[in-house]
């Protein structure tokens, strides 16, 4: 049985589904970390990331490896369930970062795509391989550039949100949902779509580069603000 | 030597010697690896390689002919993936990888910023790498207990799990 590894963004989605799910039978209390980080590992598995514990490391907490021949996570034995269930989650947010940035540039492409098509690269901007090392603390090296720093600062809010099961306290397209599921067909509609697709740009490429905006994207309320404005506008434009 | 083909050893003989002088560009190319440390790595890799078989092959004195296997894991352990002396190297013995030259770019300066991780460490990691840069995907037994992990090359799922297999271009 080959194995292929669901997009990160949507494992994120199932993770965060099921964690949201077994919290709702435990009355919105935490369940035990060992049962949580149980959840998690099975769902990296049923998407395809192989995961393994190893007695052998020092430095390093675990590290993720991804390519097109598979994915594996491989954490330290020592760490207790509450760290590994935070790994898990950080690696993975941190293999949805990988592409982000590039994401995160094209606010543009919707104008771009409607007038000229659709580019070349656009499809193909997920890199072959990828790998995410997580440190034990303070052994992680000290001349980390800014852009390294800037992605830890990402990936930290979507571990956050995956970890609450709350995904919409991050952009919806951090997570990989950038497809209508269904489109309606007209000129309104499609113009409605349009105005969206840019509104979530904007919104991916302000949490891609200011911290204040994570902050502020992380808040409840204006989370429930962007949401109802998300609402009106579909049902403004029939989309 | 009973095994093998005379047309395989013949081959091997005519080009153990280039063979060789590439190997030993391989290794000092990436800051002078010693012929003791490569043959440490490689043994933590699970490799049987001692230093005196490193000494031979790269004198093009040793009979048995180079698997993909074990140029794959000399090239990883010198940093050398993505060097064009390992490309030629490759052509020379029939070999491929399945990796763009970018990709084997990005294995090599991964494997240069972790040689700042202790040993253990980096064992780990080269233990995992090694299978991505061999082509195997990692796969998991059928009752999906998540044991053991196995690798099997993508191409041919038929192929028995943990089976040495020449990886496709």
């Amino acid at each position: 049985m080959s194995v292929v590894m669901l997009p990160p963004g949507q494992l994120a989605r199932l993770i965060s589904d099921r964690l949201r799910h077994a919290r709702s039978h435990t009355g919105g209390r935490a369940g035990k970390a060992s049962e949580i980080a149980w959840i998690v590992q099975r769902s990296l598995e049923e998407g395809g990331v192989h995961c393994e514990t190893t007695p052998s490391m020092e430095d390093l907490k675990g590290f993720l490896i991804a390519s097109p021949r598979g994915a594996e996570i491989t954490v330290s034995e020592r760490l207790s369930d509450d760290e590994r269930l935070d790994l898990f989650a950080n690696l993975l947010a941190r293999a949805m970062v990988e592409n982000l940035d590039v994401r995160a540039r094209s606010v543009l492409k919707p104008i771009w795509s409607a007038a000229f098509g659709p580019t070349p690269t656009s499809a193909g901007t997920a890199r072959a391989f990828t790998s995410h090392l997580a440190y034990v603390d303070g052994r992680a090296p000290r001349d980390e550039s800014r852009t390294a720093r800037r992605n830890e600062a990402v990936a930290a809010v979507l571990t956050q949100a995956i970890l609450d099961g709350h995904l919409e306290l991050a952009p919806r397209y951090a997570f990989g949902l950038e497809s209508e599921t269904q489109r309606r067909p007209g000129l309104r509609p499609a113009f409605g779509r349009l105005v969206l697709e840019l509104c979530h740009r904007f919104s991916l490429a302000l949490f891609w580069r200011s911290s204040r905006y994570q902050r502020l994207r992380a808040n409840r309320q204006v989370t429930e603000v962007a949401s109802h404005i998300e609402g009106m506008l579909r049902r403004a434009y029939a989309v | 030597m009973a095994d093998r083909d005379e047309v395989q050893t013949a081959r091997w003989q005519a080009i153990r010697e280039q063979v060789g002088m590439h190997l030993r560009g391989l290794r000092l190319q990436s800051g002078a690896t010693s012929q003791a440390r490569l043959s440490t790595d490689l043994e933590a890799l699970g490799y049987r390689m001692t230093q005196s078989m490193v000494s031979r092959y790269e004198q093009g004195i040793l009979d048995a002919p180079l698997s993909l296997e074990r140029l794959a894991g000399w090239a990883l352990c010198c940093q050398g993936l993505s060097a064009p002396m390992f490309m030629d190297l490759m052509s020379l013995v029939g070999f491929s990888l399945p990796w763009s030259i970018g990709d084997l770019q990005r294995f090599d300066q991964l494997l240069v910023r972790y040689r700042a991780l202790p040993l253990p460490d980096q064992i780990v990691f080269r233990r995992s790498l090694l299978w991505h840069v061999l082509g195997l995907s990692v796969t998991t037994k059928d009752d999906g207990s998540g044991g053991e992990p196995c690798y099997r090359s993508v191409n041919d799922s038929r192929r028995p799990a943990g089976a040495s297999v020449r990886a496709s271009g």
